[in-house]
């Protein structure tokens, strides 16, 4: 029975040495570098430790066929240097790591960055999962074609896509940072805690706009302008960080957490 | 210590030229005082990136040839011929205040001639300016920093100045026309559609829908200009109708405004 299950656990681990290969870039100085990732399809979300290291697994990983020993693969998107589909780029501030692998291989990546890095994330259209991210004490920055998801991120968060849904919610508004979110047909779903102070602009070009707050907007009870309709101004507890949301066709709900 | 009166000594706090019990004053006011820490944060920043951005610390050839032509002889010929020259040189004497009249004369002639001729100097005095005034220089200044977050909190700023001037709306259109960030360009956008009753404006945003390629940015401002009924906008919105490499969804709202146009 004991040689049974040692088989088992020895078959476990080479299983997953074959299935995963991961990777350790290490960051000197988290607080004054800046994390570039270009099209990396991701599993799980993406999330800060508190580490120096930036941790990329690939899941599903195949090593490459014995007909191609002592040779390297080769993309059209760039230059494989880490063994696992990545091009990675350092210079002295800012990490570039790229993926290279086609989407139709369906690479997927797990990964972990130190949670004082500046991250800023850019995904192609063929990249159509939900991207998550959470947990970093520093800015964040998201281009995405679908849905984006992020949690507890407490510097700056500007993020952009065109469709699905960007759903960002914050903690504490106890912060300086501002929060720019912008889509042209996502919705955009955003929660605030209950006695949050923030200054908020909401501007939905043909959508609407939702909310749970108690809300007085400036113009309430006054004649409002027709060019005014679509753009909401408003002030939680006297006012805070700003929050803009700008959306062309989708709607808008901010939500008390 | 009032938040004014913070925000007014901030240069010199930072430049450490306060007395020591003033400077602790302003200290313990920055430890409770969120608004004036983050006004002194970015005092700080807009100081540094002044100092960075100066590099013109090596003096140029013909001011070297004139100190050594014309100013070094001088110099020698003030000098005692016998003994120590640091025993004997007396300090009020007739040359030697024509010498220190010449170097000032110099130094003066120096700062108004090797200034670069379109660079306005930007000094540490110039931030103790009324707040206002102080804070459109350092909104125009942060709508250059590299980074998108100063940039964007830039706009912010000039949204809070009130009516702006013709120069700061010329800063927000070359924001809205030619900022790599989405997000800043989107912003600048939206606080010139406060402003679409002025002319100006309306030039300006005319003129960027012709050239804008940024999907959002075109539907923002196809939006200002059909609101304000502004026909000159038709010919660009056709433009963006015929063009093959518009967004599907821009061409959806061009078609509308085009017939609420």
């Amino acid at each position: 029975m004991k040689k049974f299950l040692s088989l088992i656990s020895c078959a476990i681990t080479v299983s997953t040495v074959l299935h995963s290969q991961e990777i350790k870039i290490p960051v000197s100085n988290a607080k004054a570098a800046r994390l570039m990732l270009v099209n990396l399809y991701t599993t799980g979300a993406i999330e800060g430790y508190d580490g120096n290291e930036i941790i990329i697994a690939r899941e599903n990983f195949k090593p490459s066929p014995e007909r191609a020993k002592n040779m390297t693969p080769i993309y059209a998107a760039g230059n494989d240097n880490t063994g696992i589909g990545l091009n990675v780029d350092k210079t002295e501030s800012v990490i570039t790591i790229t993926g290279l692998v086609p989407h139709q291989q369906h690479p997927r990546y797990h990964i972990r960055v130190p949670q004082w890095l500046m991250l800023s994330i850019q995904c192609d259209c063929f990249m159509n999962d939900t991207l998550f991210v959470k947990n970093l004490k520093n800015n964040l920055e998201v281009r995405a074609c679908y849905s984006v998801n992020v949690r507890n991120i407490e510097g700056a968060i500007l993020v952009s896509n065109s469709n699905g849904v960007i759903d960002v919610a914050l903690k504490t508004t106890d912060r300086d940072w501002p929060v720019s979110l912008v889509s042209f047909n996502a919705e955009i779903d955003v929660t605030l805690p209950a006695h949050a102070k923030a200054s908020i602009e909401m501007n939905s070009v043909n959508g609407n706009v939702y909310s749970d707050f108690k809300i007085n907007t400036p113009s309430a009870g006054k004649e409002k302008t027709h060019e005014q309709a679509d753009k909401i101004k408003l002030q939680l507890s006297q006012g805070g960080p700003s929050i803009k949301i700008t959306n062309s066709s989708g709607d808008i709900y901010l939500r008390k957490g | 210590m009032t938040c004014h009166e913070t925000e007014m000594l901030l240069p010199e706090l930072i430049d450490g030229s306060l007395y020591a019990e003033l400077e602790k004053q302003i200290k313990q006011h920055l430890s409770v005082c969120k608004d004036c820490a983050t006004a002194h944060r970015q005092t700080v920043l807009l100081l540094s990136e002044m100092v960075a951005a100066d590099t013109n610390q090596i003096p140029k050839e013909s001011l070297k040839k004139t100190f050594y032509l014309d100013t070094l002889p001088l110099l020698q010929n003030s000098l005692p011929t016998t003994g120590s020259p640091y025993k004997s040189i007396k300090m009020f004497s007739f040359k030697n205040i024509a010498a220190a009249a010449f170097f000032t004369a110099v130094g003066l002639a120096a700062g108004l001639f090797l200034r670069p001729a379109n660079q306005a100097p930007i000094t540490v005095s110039s931030l103790r300016s009324e707040l206002p005034e102080g804070k459109k220089m350092t909104s125009l200044a942060m709508l250059k920093n590299e980074s998108a977050i100063e940039r964007l909190k830039a706009v912010e700023y000039v949204e809070d100045m009130g009516e702006p001037s013709p120069a700061v709306i010329q800063a927000l259109v070359t924001v809205l026309n030619s900022d790599n960030n989405l997000h800043v360009r989107v912003a600048a956008a939206s606080l010139l559609e406060n402003y679409a009753d002025r002319r100006d404006v309306l030039d300006a945003l005319v003129t960027s829908l012709r050239t804008q390629q940024e999907p959002m940015v075109q539907i923002i401002i196809m939006h200002i200009l059909t609101e304000k009924k502004e026909h000159r906008a038709r010919q660009p919105i056709r433009d963006i109708l015929r063009n093959v490499g518009s967004d599907v969804e821009v061409k959806k709202i061009a078609k509308k405004s085009l017939a609420e146009l």
